[in-house]
């Protein structure tokens, strides 16, 4: 139950509070951290808060996260080979609708922010890529979180998010590729809007 | 009875232990080959869709494993995914139909304050397998902090229902059992079960879970198995009632909510084994 539990907590993946150390100054922690800090002032903000704010607010936070995290990198991932093997008009349709799942999946959870904190632990790059790892405190249990980013031009992106070695990108890669064993893609894509149809459902009521 | 099924569970280990050296079937086509993915470039994907060698695909580069934390040492073997789908649903007719509508009953009449010091007592109370297994880990000194806790809290912590070790002494919980002991000693996770009651196991960490319970000193205090079963479902039901969400939210967010459980579990207990 635990590791659900922590899967779960993926939630207060963005939360941000406190900062410990210094890093270099364009390096991947320096680039996380606003985007994390204006997640968190969105979700502060009593102007926006509430029932009725909720498309204005939710519109502000992916604004907020498509900055800083790289959909169509994580869609490819989720997707493995068989990203291959469909058109590129399928691959655009794909990611937006990857976008609206992890959207649903993890807004909903930010709206939940009560003020839990996050500390910069640790950076490592290598290459083009690097792990910037954080501690949420939670009622007294640190919860490490690591982001693994890669670099494009200039800009490091978030494209899977590990919580206490369960990754977010690998789960649901492991999910598709569970489904692609009995549906080809047009029967993924059929379960996948499906899904997003039932969080606009649920919504609604 | 219990000893018959330790005998059993210690058997199907054996094999388990020697499945290390065949984990994948290479050339099985399931796997994309992702490991000459050096440069974050997708174009490799195609070069070679298929695995060669076994440990590409445990070193599966696309997820940086190479410089995460954890190395993913393992691979999910689920020989008997019809059975286990089968209990997963049982699971969840039990948690909806039964432990759901009974621990919000539960949290009604009991406020928080107490539902948290009993989980505390639970807690105290299952120590002996925390300080056994972080022994048997080499883990002398997380041992200690164990022993000091289980002290200060029967004693100043009053049976364990308050936590002063924590709050007081700045000791936190130092987690051990004996499926992250076996997993230490480099025994593999084995087959992948869900069990009818208890959810997410492997082979291995079910004999862990059947060794816990010798550990554990409720069953020698109260010599009943009824009386068990009723602190073991009061444990759960309160477990529960503090955590409300978690499973309705696991199947919220999951497409496949048995495979995504399943793929959690083995990563987490991988990490448990890992770290330290």
């Amino acid at each position: 139950m635990k590791a659900i539990r922590i899967f779960l907590l993926a939630g207060v993946i963005f939360m941000t509070g406190s900062w410990s150390q210094g890093a270099e100054p364009d390096g991947p922690t320096e680039q996380l951290r606003p985007s994390l800090d204006s997640l968190i002032e969105i979700l502060e903000n009593e102007a926006l808060k509430g029932d009725a704010k909720k498309s204005e607010r939710r519109s502000m936070i992916m604004k907020e996260i498509s900055n800083g995290f790289d959909f169509r990198e994580m869609s490819q991932r989720v997707l493995g080979r068989t990203w291959h093997t469909i058109t590129s008009e399928q691959q655009d349709y794909f990611v937006s609708q990857m976008t609206k799942l992890l959207e649903n999946v993890y807004v909903g959870k930010l709206e939940s922010y009560t003020g839990q904190t996050i500390e910069f632990v640790e950076e490592r790059i290598k290459g083009n890529r690097a792990q910037v790892t954080t501690l949420i405190e939670n009622e007294g249990v640190k919860l490490p979180v690591h982001y693994i980013m890669q670099k494009t031009g200039s800009k490091w992106m978030v494209y899977d998010i590990n919580i206490e070695g369960v990754s977010l990108i690998r789960n649901y890669m492991e999910q598709f590729r569970s489904i692609l064993r009995q549906n080809d893609y047009e029967g993924l894509i059929k379960i996948i809007e499906d899904k997003n149809l039932s969080f606009a459902q649920n919504d609604a009521s | 009875m219990n000893n018959c099924l330790v005998i059993i569970c210690f058997l199907l280990l054996i094999p388990s232990m020697s499945w290390s050296a065949d984990l994948i079937n290479p050339g099985s086509g399931m796997y994309p080959d992702l490991l000459r993915d050096e440069g974050g470039t997708m174009d490799l994907l195609e070069k070679e869709p298929y695995i060669l060698e076994p440990e590409q695909v445990l070193n599966d580069p696309i997820f940086e494993d190479d410089f995460s934390f954890n190395p993913p040492v393992f691979v999910v073997r689920d020989p008997l995914e019809p059975l286990n789908r089968v209990f997963f649903e049982f699971n969840d007719r039990i948690y909806f139909w039964v432990l759901k509508p009974v621990s919000r009953g539960y949290a009604a009449i009991l406020p928080l304050d107490i539902r948290q010091c009993l989980s505390n007592f639970f807690t105290n109370m299952a120590a002996p397998i925390k300080l056994v297994n972080n022994l048997l880990q080499g883990e002398v000194e997380d041992a200690g902090v164990v022993l000091a806790r289980f002290l200060i809290n029967s004693t100043a912590g009053v049976f364990g229902l308050g936590d002063p070790a924590y709050r007081d002494f700045n000791l936190d919980q130092r987690e051990a059992d004996f499926g992250q002991t076996l997993g230490k000693w480099g025994i593999k996770a084995g087959i992948y079960l869900c069990l009818p009651g208890l959810g997410p196991s492997t082979l291995r960490d079910t004999v862990g879970f059947a060794g816990d319970l010798y550990l554990h000193p409720y069953p020698y205090i109260s010599q009943d198995w009824a009386k068990d079963l009723t602190y073991t479902a009061v444990d759960r039901v309160n477990t529960i009632s503090l955590n409300p969400s978690v499973y309705d939210e696991l199947k919220r967010v999951s497409l496949d909510p048995y495979v995504a459980s399943r793929q959690a579990y083995y990563e987490y207990r991988q990490s448990v084994i890992m770290t330290q």
